[in-house]
């Protein structure tokens, strides 16, 4: 990330500025696409910024799921241990990925563990924010709910595919 | 910087590092438990504006709901707030008799206290049943009570100096039954005296308050008010400012964990902030209609709507006490029938005789309502606490904070108990301990 020059405008408008990268990058996520801009801020307000450090665990296989990661830069193991402990890379997500979607379901056990491979940035959502905007403005839950159902959709497609390609 | 140091001094550099949180955190404690017991008459209203501002908090929703924008949604929950509690220290203001007013009120209960107990007992035919049966034990009780109201000799001379209207004092004269019960409480005093001999002249009740006696009566009693008043306007500030909040003090909070407890923390808020929100809200609104059924009931039986709502008000209040809070109720409902006079009922067969068991019975009526419908209906299983942590919880909170600590004792042991459990469960839940 190349540094910012820090002037006494952006001090004061710091703020508002991380909020716009921040809108810009929401609607790129596909969860995220069909929505507003006003929309978006709606959304913007239940997002939890966090960053972690290279190998650190974002969650791990078996803990109960409350939330989902967005990847807004680096990238992220989902990693399966075998008997022996041995990680088993599952899959590799880089920048506009989400992962633990089905957190926002219910709180079952997480199925696998997600863990940094480089230093990387999430905005995660928690299921009870997301089922309270749900309520509160439910032409925002009603356009989430159907791209998440279409993308898990789409990936059980993909998981039978190559289930039967094997 | 950690990466250019040994593992040798990276192990000095955490224990200093530990060492210095250690002493940071006691520090902090040590400075928020002082702060906590300076600000300790802050702590009553700051109490209630976040309790007020945590059971309103649903209502922002419904009205975003309804079409209006958070802010309008706020202001218009903000003014309902302050109209309501200016309303409650002008109410409670008005309730709050001046230093004639006490003493009439000190005469007048002292007086029909001894009357009723006199009718109830027998007594001017030496004694029923009743009186042979109980009045052993209850003899010492009326005493007391009667010792509590009686009126010393300083506040007898400034009760003269006002029934007489003097020109000192300059105030209203005093209601001549009032005076008469006052002469005759001092008559049976003095065949007393002569007839037993534990006559005591000073008491707690009747000992002067500071600033309270003398030629102003009035300033001090506004004094008073003003510094109570001006204690609780803290209460619409922390309400405003909770309500303005959106939660970005939970987000500060979740912000600052550890990544591997955010998950965590994230269930556990939401947990306890349900739990919670059960719990109070439900207690608000079975106090509330605990307090209504109390206040209707009793101006049905024929009390003043003023003096229905003030009994209506502590009985709904008190309610949030469990055990205590019926006992307290009727206590106060009991005390107002013992003195009341004039009744003016819409219930035809009930008149001054017959008030106390009116009231007894009104008081059934409310706690069994309050059994059987409010609290299954509204609060369901959320108080779930053994009665003798309870019993424990509001005696402790008597001692150290008075009425408040009463009041506010059982909500704060489900909040401690809430916090800990789902702590503990989500601990387990994600593998810590």
């Amino acid at each position: 990330m190349t540094p910012q020059k820090t002037t006494m405008w952006s001090s004061f408008f710091g703020q508002n500025n991380r909020k716009r990268d921040t809108l810009l990058f929401l609607g790129t996520v596909p969860l995220f696409a069909s929505l507003t801009k006003r929309e978006l801020a709606t959304v913007h307000a239940i997002a939890h910024h966090r960053i972690y450090q290279e190998d650190e665990f974002i969650f791990r296989k078996g803990q109960p799921g409350a939330a989902m990661f967005v990847v807004k830069s680096g990238m992220v193991n989902i990693v399966d241990h075998d008997r022996d402990n041995q990680a088993n890379i599952l899959s590799t997500l880089d920048d506009n990925s989400f992962f633990g979607e089905l957190a926002l379901l219910d709180d079952s056990p997480r199925s696998a563990s997600a863990v940094a491979a480089r230093s990387t940035e999430t905005f995660a959502f928690f299921r009870t924010d997301l089922e309270r905007l749900l309520n509160s403005f439910p032409q925002i839950g009603h356009k989430v709910y159907r791209a998440l159902a279409m993308i898990i959709g789409k990936r059980l497609k993909e998981t039978n595919e190559q289930l039967l390609n094997k | 910087m950690s990466n250019y140091l040994t593992s040798e001094e990276n192990l000095i550099r955490l224990r200093r590092a530990r060492i210095i949180y250690t002493v940071a955190a006691a520090m902090a404690v040590s400075a928020a438990l002082y702060l906590l017991w300076a600000l300790r008459e802050l702590i009553v209203p700051t109490v209630i504006g976040m309790l007020m501002a945590y059971i309103c908090l649903p209502l922002i929703g419904y009205l975003k709901n309804r079409g209006l924008s958070r802010s309008w949604a706020v202001l218009l929950l903000f003014g309902i707030f302050c109209l309501i509690l200016f309303s409650a220290i002008k109410f409670t203001g008005d309730l709050i008799p001046d230093r004639k007013t006490e003493l009439e009120l000190q005469a007048r209960v002292r007086y029909k206290l001894n009357d009723k107990f006199e009718g109830i007992m027998g007594l001017g035919h030496g004694g029923n049943w009743f009186y042979h049966l109980f009045g052993r034990e209850l003899e010492p009780l009326r005493a007391g009570i009667d010792e509590a109201l009686r009126i010393s000799e300083d506040s007898h001379r400034l009760f003269t100096a006002f029934h007489e209207n003097s020109r000192e004092t300059g105030a209203e004269q005093v209601e001549e039954r009032y005076w008469r019960y006052h002469l005759a409480n001092r008559q049976r005093d003095l065949a007393r005296e002569r007839t037993g001999p534990d006559h005591r002249e000073d008491n707690f009740a009747t000992a002067e308050v500071p600033g309270r006696t003398g030629a102003a009566p009035g300033s001090s009693l506004l004094l008073t008010l003003f510094n109570a008043v001006s204690l609780w306007l803290i209460t619409p500030l922390v309400f405003l400012i909770l309500l303005v909040d959106d939660g970005k003090l939970k987000r500060e909070l979740v912000h600052n964990m550890p990544n591997r407890y955010f998950e965590m923390t994230l269930t556990t808020v939401d947990n306890i902030n349900r739990a919670l929100g059960r719990y109070l809200r439900g207690t608000f609104i079975e106090c509330f209609l605990v307090g209504t059924s109390f206040t209707i009931c009793l101006f049905l039986i024929g009390l003043e709507m003023q003096w229905a709502a003030a009994i209506g008000i502590i009985a709904g209040l008190a309610n949030a006490i469990p055990f205590l809070g019926p006992a307290i109720g009727l206590l106060v409902g009991v005390l107002y029938a013992v003195m009341a006079e004039e009744v003016t009922p819409l219930l035809p067969f009930i008149d001054g005789d017959n008030l106390l068991p009116a009231v007894l019975v009104v008081v059934a009526i409310v706690q069994l309502a309050d059994n059987a419908i409010f609290q299954p209906y509204v609060l369901g299983g959320a108080v779930d606490l053994h009665p003798l942590i309870v019993v424990f919880g509001v005696m402790g909170g008597a001692v150290i904070f008075g009425f408040a600590g009463m009041l506010f004792a059982v909500p704060a042991i489900m909040i401690g108990k809430v916090v800990i459990t789902t702590i503990f469960r989500q601990f387990r839940a994600y593998h810590i301990i």
